[in-house]
């Protein structure tokens, strides 16, 4: 799996590419939530366009980062899940602790929101 | 028997190293002279350790006493000759090893040939040159250090060896008995009122799915199956607290009738960070066996399939109910949901790894365009849920499945 880093305004994004699952998903730890952390990002935007395949050890990874997110009073979204992903995270009401999005801009927008 | 003694006398550009040097040597030669000059000329290339045997005989009591690293051996001898010598030395099993470096004249060519046919290691003209002397020499005890050295790698190699296989063989006792263990949890195949089979495959030794099913009371029954993200003994681990905790009912102040306030209650007890990062899915079901109700809930586990009979064959339902994953996160509600059952109908309750299967195109098998239509081929086979493993195993690449696999079939009675 490949993670991509860009930013929008004071939003970070993280773009996903391939597949996670137990065999690689240390690049999430390692990439996305110790960067989120080190850097103490506030504001974190997971693009899912170009996941494909996610497994529950790496669905995992998703609850460490919002959970390290929430104790350092950040926020994440997720957005543009393709379909099977989009089940798994539907069959676990994920968007009940945090906003799954069709596109990049909504969630840029549910993270910034002052709310 | 001449000697270049200022060649012998010169601390010499290629000395052999010290352990070379530590070498036990062996001159066997009836000739004072002869012993004298070769031990004069070895101790000026660095050899400290000369014996000298004035005959074959002395030579082979020398040989009983103490181990020597080279011996050097006159051919023509009186009594014992160097050829007896050489034979006795190569007949016996713990001398067979020592290099033997054969002295001979010029004109005893073919009696030197010859010793090297019987197994001496090399041979050396007299009168020797002391050149040649240092290499023979150096060569063949240093050759005879290598060949000690492996034998004593090979001795350490296999002590190492058997330590990693008492390792290993202790480390395997401990995986069958936990794996007995695990085994001895699940509930018995039922052929009573409620007939169900089961199949369960870890994908390692141990995995990360438990389920059960047992009377709550006389009227309710209950079906869970659960399975911890990832695999192998730490998911067996946390499957096999939290499978027990249902089965006997463990969480205080719980309701285990209603599938939402246990669920609720597990989440709490299981949150992820007390846990080693771990969550698990999960779905658990009451069965009323008056009312033929089934209600249900759900944390993030793919919906189990219930096959109702419709005209001469079967319809779907998919008994879904979203909910978060248990221990994801704190304070989750779970909605319980409830269907009718149907005499006659067949409920598969399985666990993600029953479908999520990669196959050789690299794609991953269609839910529901693959998994549910054969589910649905299955709804009278006597032996359901070991037909479906088989088929989960042809889907993919390889007849080994990446995850664990757990399939549960009950079969509802027509009264």
């Amino acid at each position: 799996m490949e993670v991509t880093f860009s930013t929008a305004g004071e939003v970070s994004i993280f773009t996903l590419q391939g597949k996670l699952d137990a065999l690689n998903q240390k690049v999430f730890g390692e990439q996305i939530t110790k960067k989120t952390a080190d850097e103490n990002l506030k504001t974190v935007v997971l693009d899912l366009s170009g996941l494909d395949y996610i497994s529950s050890a790496g669905f995992r990874e998703f609850f460490m980062l919002g959970r390290q997110m929430q104790r350092t009073g950040g926020k994440m979204a997720v957005c543009a899940l393709q379909p099977m992903v989009a089940k798994v995270f539907e069959i676990a009401r994920f968007q009940t602790a945090y906003p799954v999005c069709a596109d990049q801009a909504s969630a840029i927008a549910a993270v910034s929101n002052p709310v | 028997m001449s000697m270049e003694k200022s060649e012998a006398m010169t601390a010499l550009p290629d000395s052999p190293s010290k352990r070379v040097q530590e070498a036990q040597l062996l001159v066997v030669d009836d000739s004072r002279t002869m012993r004298l000059a070769l031990a004069r000329a070895l101790n000026g290339i660095g050899f400290q350790n000369i014996t000298e045997a004035t005959d074959g005989k002395k030579a082979l009591e020398l040989l009983g006493e103490k181990s020597f690293d080279v011996m050097l051996l006159d051919i023509e001898m009186p009594e014992m000759n160097g050829m007896e010598v050489l034979t006795a030395v190569k007949a016996n099993p713990e001398w067979r090893d020592l290099p033997v470096i054969v002295i001979s004249g010029s004109e005893q060519l073919d009696s030197a040939v010859k010793c090297i046919e019987l197994g001496a290691e090399d041979y050396l003209p007299k009168p020797f040159n002391p050149t040649l002397l240092r290499a023979r020499v150096n060569t063949s005890v240093e050759k005879k250090l290598l060949r000690d050295l492996d034998r004593l790698r090979v001795v350490q190699l296999q002590r190492e060896k058997d330590l990693l296989q008492q390792t290993q063989n202790r480390l395997q006792e401990e995986l069958d008995e936990a794996t007995r263990y695990v085994a001895s949890i699940l509930p018995p195949p039922m052929d009573g009122a409620l007939r169900i089979q089961w199949t369960y495959l870890p994908s390692t030794e141990m995995g990360g799915d438990s389920f059960g099913y047992h009377s709550l009371d006389e009227n309710h029954f209950a079906i869970y199956l659960l399975d911890v993200c990832g695999h192998g003994i730490a998911a067996a681990l946390l499957s096999v607290a939290a499978i027990n905790v249902i089965r006997s009912g463990a969480l205080p102040g719980t309701d285990f009738l209603d599938p939402g306030k246990v669920l609720a209650g597990l989440n709490e007890a299981f949150q992820m960070e007390r846990h080693n990062n771990s969550y698990f899915t999960l779905w658990y079901g009451v069965y009323n066996k008056n009312t033929h109700e089934l209600c249900y809930a759900s944390g993030g586990h793919p919906p189990p399939i219930l096959l109702k009979p419709a005209g001469s064959g079967f319809e779907v339902e998919e008994l879904e109910a979203p909910g978060m994953i248990i221990g994801g996160i704190p304070g989750s509600e779970y909605e319980k949901k409830t269907t009718i059952v149907p005499e006659g109908s067949r409920l598969f309750v399985y666990c993600d790894g029953a479908f999520e299967i990669r196959k050789a195109d690299g794609t991953m098998l269609d839910y529901d365009k693959s998994f549910v239509p054969r589910i649905l081929n299955a709804a009278q086979s006597p032996k359901a849920t070991e037909e479906m493993l088989a088929w989960a195993r042809e889907q993919g690449t390889k007849p080994i499945l990446d995850d664990d696999f757990s399939m549960i079939a009950i079969d509802f009675p027509k009264s």
